[in-house]
């Protein structure tokens, strides 16, 4: 029999062991210490400093790296510790209460009530701090590569008899495509570049190796001898080529309006909702030819925004000149199933990463819309896209800090760039992110339904027949449908629940025994859950309710509801104890 | 495969008035994000049929509630789990 001081003792220990998660929780971070080496390393590109004064600051870096390894997985390491003792202290609190008796059973399923909420923060907890750590790793192991890319350049630039400096300046030439590509035309190589990547062969690819090594010499010896000449300038003489690279020719297609009004043509005898450049809110959606009626009239189960197909591509048309876009996902889709390939850097349109294609490409887009293998809705959104060459000053970040996110790998006015910028807290000031869209919280449920599920092959879920899984049975029913001896009415009627063990659900369903693409899917959900404003998941609420994503959409909300202090359950649970 | 469920007691309105039902199988879906679960208050109807109740819950929601099934689909998934049961029980 548990006392009344052992429960309060074990409550005591409970709020040592959060506060020391907490402790955790904010050491966890080395941000500042990341940003650091990451400086170091930037002002090493840029030193004259001799090799092996190079080498040794390198190899400080390489210890300074170390440490904050060792540091980061010792955090992680207490951090998971302290969680464990904290399931098993909570599993002893809930079987000590049950054990006591101080508490009638209605009252005892108040506290576990007040304990799941307690082990579903500690658990989103959790789950942030092990987002946390593989995040801060993967930042460990972006300042490991720099690193070695670092010592590997200033061999490469020794051997060349290059400072550092110019051995970059050579490379950051030539990394600008046009440039590059207007010297291999010279060397009679466009042959392959004018092929995609992909589709090199293996001698093709060790030839442009090759040939990239053959130019930075022949560069490096006239620097050699023309030290006060700039890079640029010896690349133009050497190559005689024009190297304001943006004159150099261009692959970005326009379209004309008579081809816009083709392809508006061809979307509007599709059997779906077409919103182009005369769409109105007020105006019934443009038809279907009448000799087509039929045919929409058959499709139209198909194809219906609220039965199985949920998933849209949106095209995106800039009203200013008649360009066509559309999102990352639809590209990469695209990309890998019918071969469109890239055109550009990407815009950011309505809050998501964006690309321009080809009037030929947005017609291939709609004509296969009703495809049998990935069936998709098309719809046209003209909008005012506004051009901008993004710069440091548009995030309120630093050149250097500009830089390091670009030679991450990320694209200006991305989703990415913004979260990096955001997470790493480089964001200063009060300058807003730049964001030419609308925000989300003016969409529509519908529009929030396309930002919910965009990339998300959902419909692929919708099936014509549903699965059960994770199948459960009681051992007294199984014996009864052996004997045999009864027959069954299955009724379906609302019912509520009026009484219900404690944890009963969480314990017949430990949890969604799905996919893991089902799984990944709900994840990337959730996270795009978070990011709308309560007023947005009202909205899906009553307007969404046939969705599939419905049950997220009622999860969300309900666990923003009831958002209760986590500090204030152990206090309260203190004071019932308390008063025993 | 099919698990064994506790034995396990749900107090539940129906037709306005609270009943103390057994649960007799629950299983899950991924096409729809949904728990779905069977139970019986132990009556019979005038044909000497046992009563089933089915219904919904949302799994992911800390809240329980249970839903009402009306989508075809769903109830033809209920009809497959039943099925299954009863040949799992026979072959048992």
């Amino acid at each position: 029999m548990e006392t009344k001081d052992d429960l309060l003792r074990q409550l005591e220990e409970l709020k040592k062991l959060r506060n020391s998660m907490d402790e955790s929780t904010k050491n966890i971070s080395k941000k500042d210490r990341i940003d650091n080496i990451n400086k170091k390393e930037k002002e090493l590109e840029k030193t004259n400093d001799v090799v092996e004064i190079l080498k040794t600051k390198i190899e400080e870096i390489d210890n300074e790296i170390k440490e904050i390894e060792n540091d980061l997985i010792k955090n992680a390491k207490e951090y998971e510790a302290s969680y464990k003792r904290f399931q098993e202290l909570i599993k002893e609190e809930e079987k000590n209460l049950d054990d006591s008796s101080l508490f009638t059973a209605e009252e005892i399923d108040v506290s576990k009530s007040y304990y799941d909420k307690l082990k579903l923060s500690e658990n989103n907890r959790a789950k942030d701090i092990k987002k946390a750590f593989q995040e801060q790793r993967k930042l460990i192991s972006s300042l490991k590569g720099k690193k070695t890319k670092l010592m590997k350049d200033i061999e490469k630039a020794e051997a060349l008899d290059l400072s550092i400096i110019d051995y970059n300046e050579i490379n950051s030439a030539l990394r600008k495509t046009k440039i590059f590509e207007a010297i291999l035309e010279r060397k009679g190589l466009h042959f392959i570049i004018s092929k995609p990547s992909k589709d090199r062969t293996k001698e093709e690819k060790e030839l442009l190796k090759e040939t990239k090594e053959e130019i930075l010499k022949e560069i490096s010896e006239v620097k050699n001898k023309e030290d006060n000449t700039s890079i640029l300038d010896i690349i133009q003489a050497l190559y005689k080529i024009d190297v304001n690279y943006k004159n150099i020719g261009t692959r970005v297609e326009f379209i004309s309006i008579d081809e816009f009004n083709r392809l508006k043509e061809n979307a509007s005898k599709l059997p779906v909702v077409y919103k182009g450049e005369d769409y109105d809110n007020s105006k019934e959606p443009i038809k279907a030819p009448e000799d087509l009626e039929n045919i929409v009239e058959t499709k139209k189960e198909d194809i219906d925004i609220n039965s199985n197909i949920n998933e849209r591509i949106v095209i995106f048309k800039d009203k200013n000149n008649g360009d066509l876009y559309i999102r990352e996902y639809a590209r990469e889709k695209f990309r890998d199933k019918y071969k469109i390939n890239k055109l550009d850097t990407g815009i950011k349109i309505k809050g998501s990463l964006c690309f321009k294609i080809s009037e030929e490409e947005a017609n291939y887009i709609i004509e296969h819309a009703n495809n049998n293998f990935s069936p998709y809705i098309t719809k046209i959104d003209e909008i005012e896209i506004e051009k901008k060459e993004y710069k440091p000053d548009d995030f309120n970040i630093t050149k250097e800090e500009f830089d390091l996110l670009i030679d991450n790998g990320l694209t200006p006015g991305s989703i990415e760039f913004d979260k990096e910028i955001k997470e790493k807290n480089i964001l200063l000031g009060n300058k807003p992110i730049i964001d030419n869209t609308n925000k989300k919280d003016e969409l529509s449920s519908l529009e929030l339904i396309e930002y919910l599920t965009e990339g998300l092959e959902i419909n692929k879920l919708d099936v014509d027949r549903y699965v059960a899984s994770n199948i459960q049975v009681s051992k007294k029913f199984k014996e009864e449908l052996k004997e045999g001896k009864s027959s069954y009415n299955i009724i379906h009627i609302a019912t509520s629940v009026v009484k219900a063990p404690i944890n009963f659900f969480k314990k017949i369903s430990a949890k969604l025994l799905i996919s893991l693409r089902g799984l990944q899917m709900i994840e990337k959900l959730n996270i795009r859950l978070d990011e709308l404003e309560d007023s947005d998941l009202e909205l899906l609420k009553e307007e969404e309710k046939d969705n599939i994503i419905f049950p997220l959409i009622d999860a969300k909300l309900k666990e923003r509801k009831s958002s209760l202090n986590d500090m204030f359950i152990e206090n309260v649970e203190e004071e019932r104890i308390k008063q025993r | 495969m099919i698990g064994e469920l506790e034995l396990e007691k749900i107090n539940v309105l129906i037709n306005g008035e609270e009943k103390e039902c057994d649960v007799l199988f629950t299983f899950d879906s991924e096409a729809t994000f949904k728990s779905y679960i069977g139970y019986t208050d132990n009556t019979t109807s005038k044909d000497g049929r046992k009563n089933i109740y089915i219904s919904s819950y949302n799994p992911l929601s800390t809240k329980l509630e249970l839903e009402d099934i009306t989508d075809s689909k769903e109830l033809e998934m209920f009809q497959e789990v039943l099925k299954k049961l009863d040949e799992d029980a026979n072959k048992a």
